[in-house]
């Protein structure tokens, strides 16, 4: 397969913060990747890097095979979606999706065509001639990803698209973004800070910390075998047995990690251990459980809503717990 | 709870809070401004009589009859009103570029200290800046000194030294409202463009200067109007050129016809309220 982008050991600094400190990475056509960390990771500068907004100190850039590390963005065949979206005020909602294409100088039939075209992909008909003020932030959406597809860029760049929206209008777009890369067949990379999004839409993820990627895999991969601890911390709850709990519980040395619904109340797994109930927290479909072992390490389990929430781990008591080996790893 | 008590009825009373805030302001401006247009406007209307000197209080057009019949008058508006354009489009040729510079490239620390630098001008008389430009442009000033060797003479004191220093004088009032605009325009507006492939001069175009074009407006209403009322700096760069505001200035003092000065001054007014219903027609406002 193809990639449509290679990133050869990229590197970003802003004065003495290392914002990106050697980044490789390649991305095959028609991926959906998603590149996730915390705040000041470097994700959202890997991005514009990749957009030409910010210029490499060292390190290459290419775009379906073409060197584009010195290309300014006009002449980069990729488009971005905003996080602020960054609709141009002073234009309707046709006028901005038709931007990219007059500034190229197509023509006016054609123009228009494709720009509707666009705006139907999106379900924005009808609201052709409005401003962008008179819109609510999930149609403004909707206009910054018309704007940037009608383009046919080889690569959809997005900047945090759903931040801005409501936990409702977010699962929402988050199928139907989903649905407009399959259809569209293009290459879409999105930076997000939210595990979940990564997690539920990507094919591949890659986990940044300190301007560098900690793993790179897809959202089971990451999920089920983090290569660190911060990964682990990061996607997911994450349980640590440190090196008291891993020798008594385990017999191993090392810190390990286990996923809290892997952990199940009762003995019948081979892993078994007891600690006292710090917190209980009715969810809805699933009752945390929180709980403190005698080694000092707090392990978070997720209880499955069964029917049986009545007879719930009451706080304080002493609670026996266990859970299957295989699912235990190591981090660190 | 004593001492809350005017507070507490201002809370009750939200009229009375109104009408505390406004009714200083609201006088001054009914009185000082409104009141003393209207005198002015009224007053052009009347005439003196030339035996006595005295002021006849009876209306007639005879001022604006003398204004358009006389040549010289057009002559001077024309005159005014070329030099009004000039110092505006120059000063929104060089407050743009600095404008820009000042919000979008400089750290915002240097832009509070750049803003100070703009500023710092207005601090100085006005005399005084315009008598510096005097010194500038007299046959041994350095504007002749830094010609000579390529053999330019210097034009001297005129009309084009008048707008020049004009020009000097109205820059802050047109790079600050710009500047203003400039950085309220987000910097994701400029990458968006130049991400859809619009290169810097197609942004510029097609974003930025209909984004800026109200802060054009409000910097050249400034402009254009400080220079209409000008009358100093004519008479220190100006040579013999005269300017609408120097009728203004010679009928009030040494002719001492009061109402034909009010008539003359209806003229920065009448094109003030032309350019702005203009501007409002051609909608350019309204983008937002």
């Amino acid at each position: 397969m193809r990639n449509a982008i290679v990133l050869t050991d990229l590197r970003k600094n802003f004065g003495e913060v290392q914002a990106v400190a050697g980044v490789n990475l390649e991305i095959a056509d028609g991926e959906f990747f998603a590149m996730l960390g915390p705040s000041g990771s470097g994700k959202t500068t890997v991005l514009r890097l990749i957009a030409g907004f910010e210029i490499p100190d060292s390190g290459k850039i290419e775009i379906a095979g073409v060197d584009v590390s010195d290309t300014p963005p006009f002449n980069r065949d990729v488009n971005t979606v905003f996080q602020d979206y960054a609709l141009f005020p002073h234009m309707t909602v046709q006028k901005n999706v038709e931007y990219g294409l007059r500034v190229k100088g197509v023509a006016k039939a054609e123009r228009e065509a494709r720009a509707l075209k666009a705006l139907e992909r999106v379900k924005l008909i009808g609201y052709e001639n409005r401003k962008p003020s008179q819109l609510s932030g999930g149609q403004r959406q909707r206009v910054a990803l018309a704007r940037a597809i009608v383009n046919e860029p080889k690569v959809l760049l997005l900047d945090e698209p759903l931040g801005a929206l409501d936990l409702k209008l977010r699962h929402e777009m988050q199928k139907e973004l989903k649905e407009l890369q399959g259809a569209l067949g293009i290459t879409f990379i999105f930076v997000t800070h939210d595990q979940e999004e990564a997690l539920t839409m990507a094919d591949r993820i890659a986990v940044f910390n300190d301007g560098q990627i900690i793993q790179i895999g897809t959202p089971i991969e990451i999920y089920e075998k983090p290569a660190n601890e911060f990964v682990a911390g990061f996607v997911g709850i994450s349980n640590l047995l440190h090196e008291a709990a891993s020798k008594a519980i385990l017999g191993k040395t090392g810190t390990f990690s286990i996923r809290p619904e892997k952990i199940k109340i009762g003995s019948a797994f081979d892993r078994k251990a007891s600690g006292i109930v710090t917190q209980v927290q009715f969810i809805g479909s699933f009752t945390r459980v929180d709980i403190e072992l005698s080694q000092g390490d707090r392990l978070t389990l997720l209880k499955e809503n069964d029917g049986t929430s009545e007879s719930n781990p009451v706080l304080g008591s002493t609670l026996n717990i266990s859970w299957d080996s295989k699912y235990e790893f190591l981090v660190g | 709870m004593r001492e809350n008590r005017v507070s507490t009825w201002l809370y009750r009373h939200p009229k009375s809070r109104l009408a505390m805030l406004l009714s200083a302001p609201l006088t001054w401006l009914a009185v000082a401004y409104l009141g003393s247009l209207a005198t002015m406007i009224f007053s052009a209307f009347w005439s003196v009589d030339s035996f006595t000197g005295n002021i006849v209080h009876q209306l007639t057009l005879t001022n604006f009859r003398i204004l358009f019949s006389q040549s010289v008058y057009g002559v001077i508006a024309v005159r005014s009103l070329g030099i009004a354009l000039f110092v505006t489009i120059v000063d929104a040729l060089i407050a743009i570029p600095i404008a820009f510079f000042m919000a979008k490239v400089l750290s915002p620390k240097l832009r509070n200290f750049a803003v100070v630098i703009i500023i710092l001008p207005l601090w100085a008389s006005y005399l005084v800046k315009a008598y510096a430009w005097r010194t500038m442009f007299s046959d041994s000033g350095v504007l002749a000194w830094f010609f000579k060797p390529f053999h330019i003479a210097t034009p001297g004191y005129g009309l084009f030294a008048t707008a020049i220093t004009l020009c000097y004088l109205w820059l802050p009032y047109m790079i600050l409202p710009i500047y203003a605009g400039l950085e309220r325009l987000p910097d994701s507006l400029l990458e968006a463009s130049s991400d859809l492939g619009a290169s810097a001069g197609k942004t510029f175009r097609r974003v930025i200067i209909p984004m800026i074009y109200p802060s054009i407006i409000a910097g050249s209403l400034f402009t254009f109007s400080l220079t209409l009322g000008d009358y100093i700096v004519v008479k220190i760069v100006g040579g013999k050129s005269q300017l609408m505001a120097n009728v203004v200035y010679d009928n009030v003092g040494t002719a001492g016809n009061l109402p034909f000065a009010a008539a003359a001054a209806l003229f920065p007014i009448i094109v003030i309220l032309g350019y702005l219903t203009f501007v409002r027609r051609s909608g350019a406002l309204e983008n937002f």
